[in-house]
């Protein structure tokens, strides 16, 4: 009876899922006069922001992933995001690092001018809505993820009530070095699909969004990149931003969702990086 | 399994008629409309639509025939989702259904119901819908072989979903050690439950395989070029189907037949708010 999953009709599971799913906002919002006119940001002079084409924002229960190449922004939005969700929604997040990106000093930099933006200072630090885990390597994380969820499920600790959002940055760092090699016999896709599956079950069981990070990789095929990790990991998010940056003026980033379980794919969304974070 | 009378047997399988081929266009390469005891496979690509056929046939499934005088061509019939790769989106099917019925109530220029009858009509349609998630194979299995109580009181349920059957194959594979009895010993076990369940409650099963090896699209023939489960399967599979996006920008899908083969037949479909346009 241990291993059955539970079964329930569909508009049970509706009367639930109302009542409990939570839309996680971004916090990056396309400021119009932080926009750096060249042509291509002029097409998107009535642009949308990235909330918009998430069909509100990050959904509780989903797994989200952000892929680009190094530098361009990832963690720098993973940032920004867990900073919107400390300092704009009051909620708490759990943010796991794989590669050692996480700056507690960033954090406070974009905290600092975003609550002087909105003159909100709340009467809890936001600095304390965020907890860091660092992992290395990928035994660590999936023991990690597990400890998360008996945490979770346990309601000791009440900053564990709050988590709303679980920040994994970045797959690719801790699952790269396992994959391939002559005599893998598929140990290393084994290893690969198990954190992925630790991922989507904690977002699932425990109602909370879960965005993680990936690299990219040359498509050997064309002349652009495609994320990392290879046709498996494909499968595994609900969602996939595609974070990239413009050709004639480089400090101008786009996003762009090039996958979706729930929403039309649309266009690019331009994002700019400063002191408080994505706009 | 317990003694069953003859009238009991009548009503557990004499209703199951009215499934009027699942969906007339996109199984139109067929010779014969889909019906009870056939297995269908769809292949592809992250993002190629799998699921979204899926949400389709479910509302295909759920939706009654007519409601308040609209025609919603529905088949008014039960469905089990088994969900392993977590892709299936609630919020997602009932957009589906809403726009279905609104956009049937405006096309037949009937006068639309309120929005309170709306959301009580589709939870009741939702009621025919059972959904399991499972998370590792040993749970998968279980569960499957736990259906024989729901599938033995409901006798509506005609079609059962897996999405995806091959979502636990690396971890098989790095479990089963170094022979292909230990690798596949899950999916075969698998494939047994499914059979009997085929045999005995007289079910359609649909199953989606997502690609885990790269493959072009337009060099898919048959189903040795993609397929990576063990054989059995590929002999149980009775249609199959691999589906693609046309370009990374459009909402165009393409849905080729590769079992029965018919000289690659294929069908172009969209992708919106509504489900699935032909």
């Amino acid at each position: 009876m241990e291993f059955l999953a539970n079964v329930v009709t569909a508009d049970v599971l509706y009367e639930k899922l109302l009542s409990s799913l939570k839309v996680i906002t971004t916090g990056i919002l396309t400021n119009l006069e932080s926009l750096l006119f060249d042509i291509n940001v002029l097409n998107h002079f009535f642009s949308i922001s990235l909330d918009d084409i998430l069909g509100g924002g990050l959904y509780s229960g989903e797994v989200n992933e952000i892929f680009g190449s190094p530098g361009v922004g990832k963690t720098q939005s993973c940032l920004s995001v867990a900073c919107h969700v400390a300092g704009t929604l009051f909620k708490n997040v759990v943010y796991i690092d794989t590669g050692a990106g996480f700056s507690s000093k960033r954090i406070h930099e974009v905290l600092t001018e975003k609550c002087v933006d909105n003159s909100t200072m709340n009467y809890v630090n936001p600095m304390t809505r965020i907890q860091c885990v660092k992992t290395f390597e990928i035994f660590h994380a999936l023991f990690v993820l597990e400890e998360l969820k008996k945490c979770l499920s346990s309601e000791e600790d009440a900053f564990y009530e709050d988590v709303v959002l679980v920040v994994f940055d970045s797959v690719a760092s801790i699952v790269s070095p396992i994959l391939g090699g002559p005599k893998s016999q598929g140990h290393g896709h084994g290893m690969m699909v198990r954190l992925g599956r630790a991922l989507k079950s904690l977002a699932y069981d425990y109602n909370v969004a879960v965005l993680f990070t990936n690299n990219v990789v040359s498509d050997s095929n064309s002349s652009y990149t495609k994320p990392a990790l290879g046709i498996s990991w494909s499968h595994m998010p609900n969602t996939r931003i595609f974070l990239h940056q413009s050709e004639q003026n480089p400090p101008q980033k786009f996003m762009k969702i090039t996958k979706s379980v729930r929403m039309p794919l649309q266009d690019s969304v331009p994002i700019s990086i400063n002191e408080s974070g994505l706009h | 399994m317990a003694a069953e009378t003859a009238a009991n047997l009548f009503a557990r399988l004499g209703r199951k008629k009215s499934l009027d081929g699942l969906d007339k266009i996109l199984f139109q390469g067929l010779s014969r409309p889909v019906q009870v005891k056939d297995v269908i496979e769809l292949y592809g690509d992250d993002g190629s639509g799998k699921t979204q056929i899926l949400l389709h046939l479910i509302a295909n499934c759920i939706l009654p025939q007519k409601w308040k005088g609209a025609s919603l061509e529905g088949r008014g019939v039960g469905a089990i989702f088994v969900d392993t790769d977590y892709h299936f989106s609630l919020l997602r099917l009932v957009e589906i259904l809403e726009e279905r019925i609104t956009s049937c109530f405006l096309q037949q220029g009937l006068p639309m119901p309120s929005v309170a009858a709306r959301q009580t009509f589709i939870k009741s349609c939702l009621s025919r819908l059972t959904l399991a998630k499972c998370n590792s194979t040993e749970e998968l299995l279980d569960t499957m072989r736990s259906f024989d109580k729901i599938l033995c009181n409901r006798t509506d349920i005609c079609v059962m979903m897996i999405d995806s059957i091959s979502a636990f194959y690396w971890q098989d594979k790095s479990d089963g050690g170094e022979t292909y009895q230990g690798r596949e010993k899950h999916q075969k076990r698998l494939l047994e439950v499914l059979r009997r369940y085929i045999d005995q409650y007289y079910l359609v099963v649909i199953a989606t395989l997502p690609a885990i090896y790269s493959k072009d699209f337009k060099r898919i023939q048959r189903m040795d070029d993609y397929a990576y489960m063990c054989r059995p399967w590929r002999w149980f599979v009775k249609c199959a189907y691999a589906v693609s996006r046309t370009s990374d920008k459009s909402s165009t899908f393409l849905m080729k037949q590769v079992k029965p083969d018919v000289g690659n037949f294929v069908i172009k479909f969209d992708i919106d708010k509504e489900g699935l346009k032909c």
